[in-house]
């Protein structure tokens, strides 16, 4: 069992992704937006964090940097709703640790959690 | 932002010939007035152009009430134009009348109007009115004249139909550029927000089979197969998404290479105008001779208005905008450069990040589609900036192979 923080603004994706992330045995937590996202990570140890890329105000980019810096070894998989997402992915550090296209597969979910966590 | 025109719609062409018509018939006029003349003659003359006048009125009237009619309308003009032209020109000295030059005129106006194709016929109907004019002259005029005549009226013709053709040619270009700017980024807007909602149906479709896999198996067949068919449906849209934003791509698709020097001197008469307006001025800087880069014009140019397209909205109380072309190594360097407020650090680190904007009415897309364009050239978009000194923003590209 993993400790799982979802952030996106999205309110209805937040709880189907929860929903999935708990059917698969882990525990969830879920915030609106970057700076609450930020305010749970400090707060409590997660093994892993979904975030969409785009969300109003700071976006899953922000969030990303932030918590590379404060906790490098926490792994981030950004969610994005790009399906052109190849290009950009390049141009930007590699620093997380992987993409999702939306619409979003439970099986894609599963094999990324395998991925990550080992 | 975007101003999508109709190529056809040439409204402010009609003005300039209306005002042009009102030139040469005041002219006419004031030569039917002062020439020395019969009184009769005078009297004819000043009557002919009355009616002049007030057939003009009537035609102008007409443009401007059914513009959507207005090739027909200058057709008829065309003619009409002729015959009168055809009366006065016996009138006042046939062959050898100053009103000749009217021919050309006409011929001018009208070639501009309908392009090089319509330029042709327009030349030979006016050299055939210009020689029927005067009938008699035929005998007295020595045929190598006649012949220069009528040959440079048709070679005048012919060049104005060109230049009204390249003008054309590249507005529509342009136009285009602007629309498939915009389509781009619509569809990818469009794209972003359903592929949200389409997530959460296919996540809650799949934790709905595992709730259903609860009951005995008998009778669920129903209910599974209607949610499997649920799944399938959100990938068949975004099949649909996707294919849609691969055309935008592709359609894009062209001959992989551009003379940079060329487009950057097209984008900047077109946007000088615009430019004017708004107390902005352009200068280029573009060097000579530089070999072509590997890019679709029409891409570089979807790029390139972008960037002038965020200088004019950075400087909305004018400026100066410079656009230069440089060879460095095996790149070809093209740099936008404004003399604007300038962008503060923060946002610069993000600027090229999709759907971020600090306009109020803004996409937040331009810049990430033109380093998304850049870097699928093999090129590279990078910018600096000073607040209160202004911003360049530079792209690079590979020499076309």
């Amino acid at each position: 069992m993993s400790r799982i923080l979802i952030v996106d603004d999205d309110v209805e994706f937040g709880i189907a992704l929860s929903k999935t992330l708990k059917g698969e045995g882990h525990e969830t937590s879920t915030a609106l937006n970057t700076a609450d996202g930020m305010k749970l990570i400090r707060k409590d140890k997660f093994d892993i964090v979904f975030a969409d890329l785009s969300m109003p105000g700071e976006n899953g980019l922000v969030l990303l940097e932030r918590s590379k810096k404060e906790f490098p070894d926490l792994p981030v998989v950004m969610i994005t709703a790009f399906g052109d997402w190849d290009t950009y992915a390049k141009a930007l550090e590699k620093s997380a640790s992987k993409f999702i296209n939306k619409p979003v597969k439970r099986e894609e979910i599963i094999q990324i959690l395998k991925d990550v966590l080992g | 932002m975007i101003s999508v025109k109709n190529v056809n719609d040439l409204n402010p062409t009609d003005f300039g010939f209306s005002i042009v018509k009102l030139a040469a018939a005041t002219a006419a006029t004031a030569w039917g007035i002062y020439h020395p003349f019969s009184a009769h003659d005078r009297v004819v003359f000043l009557w002919i152009m009355a009616a002049f006048y007030a057939y003009n009125l009537a035609v102008y009237l007409a443009i401007f009430r059914f513009p959507d009619k207005a090739a027909k309308i200058y057709l008829i003009e065309f003619l009409f134009d002729l015959i009168f032209l055809s009366l006065i020109v016996p009138m006042t000295g046939g062959l050898n009348s100053s009103f000749t030059l009217g021919y050309f005129l006409i011929a001018a106006a009208q070639s501009f109007y309908y392009g090089l194709a319509g330029s042709i016929g327009i030349a030979i109907i006016a050299s055939v009115a210009y020689i029927f004019s005067c009938p008699n002259c035929l005998y007295t005029m020595h045929w190598t004249d006649l012949s220069l005549r009528v040959g440079f009226l048709l070679l005048f013709s012919v060049m104005m139909g060109y230049l009204s053709d390249r003008e054309r040619r590249m507005h529509r270009q342009l136009v285009n550029a602007e629309q498939l700017a915009a389509m781009g980024m619509m569809s990818a807007q469009l794209a972003h927000s359903v592929r949200n909602p389409l997530s959460t149906i296919s996540l809650s479709a799949e934790l709905l089979a595992d709730e259903i896999k609860k009951y005995e198996a008998k009778d669920t067949e129903e209910a599974q197969a209607l949610v499997k068919s649920i799944i399938n449906e959100v990938y068949r849209i975004n099949d649909v998404i996707e294919s849609h934003l691969n055309f935008m791509k592709r359609s894009k698709a062209g001959q992989k290479r551009s003379d940079v020097n060329a487009v950057s001197e097209s984008l900047i008469r077109f946007l000088e105008k615009e430019g004017q307006c708004k107390g902005i001025s352009f200068n280029k800087a573009l060097e000579e001779g530089l070999p072509d880069a590997s890019i679709e014009e029409s891409r570089l140019r979807q790029v390139l208005l972008n960037l002038i397209r965020n200088s004019f909205e950075a400087m909305p109380d004018g400026g100066r905008i410079v656009i230069s072309t440089n060879r460095r190594k095996d790149e070809v360097e093209i740099a936008v450069e404004d003399n604007g407020p300038g962008i503060p650090r923060e946002h610069q680190k993000r600027m090229f990040e999709p759907f971020f904007t600090t306009k109020d009415v803004g996409t937040g897309l331009g810049l990430y589609i033109a380093r998304d364009i850049m870097l699928e050239c093999g090129g590279g978009i990078s910018c600096d900036s000073k607040v209160g000194r202004g911003t360049i923003v530079k792209l690079r590209l590979p020499f076309a192979a």
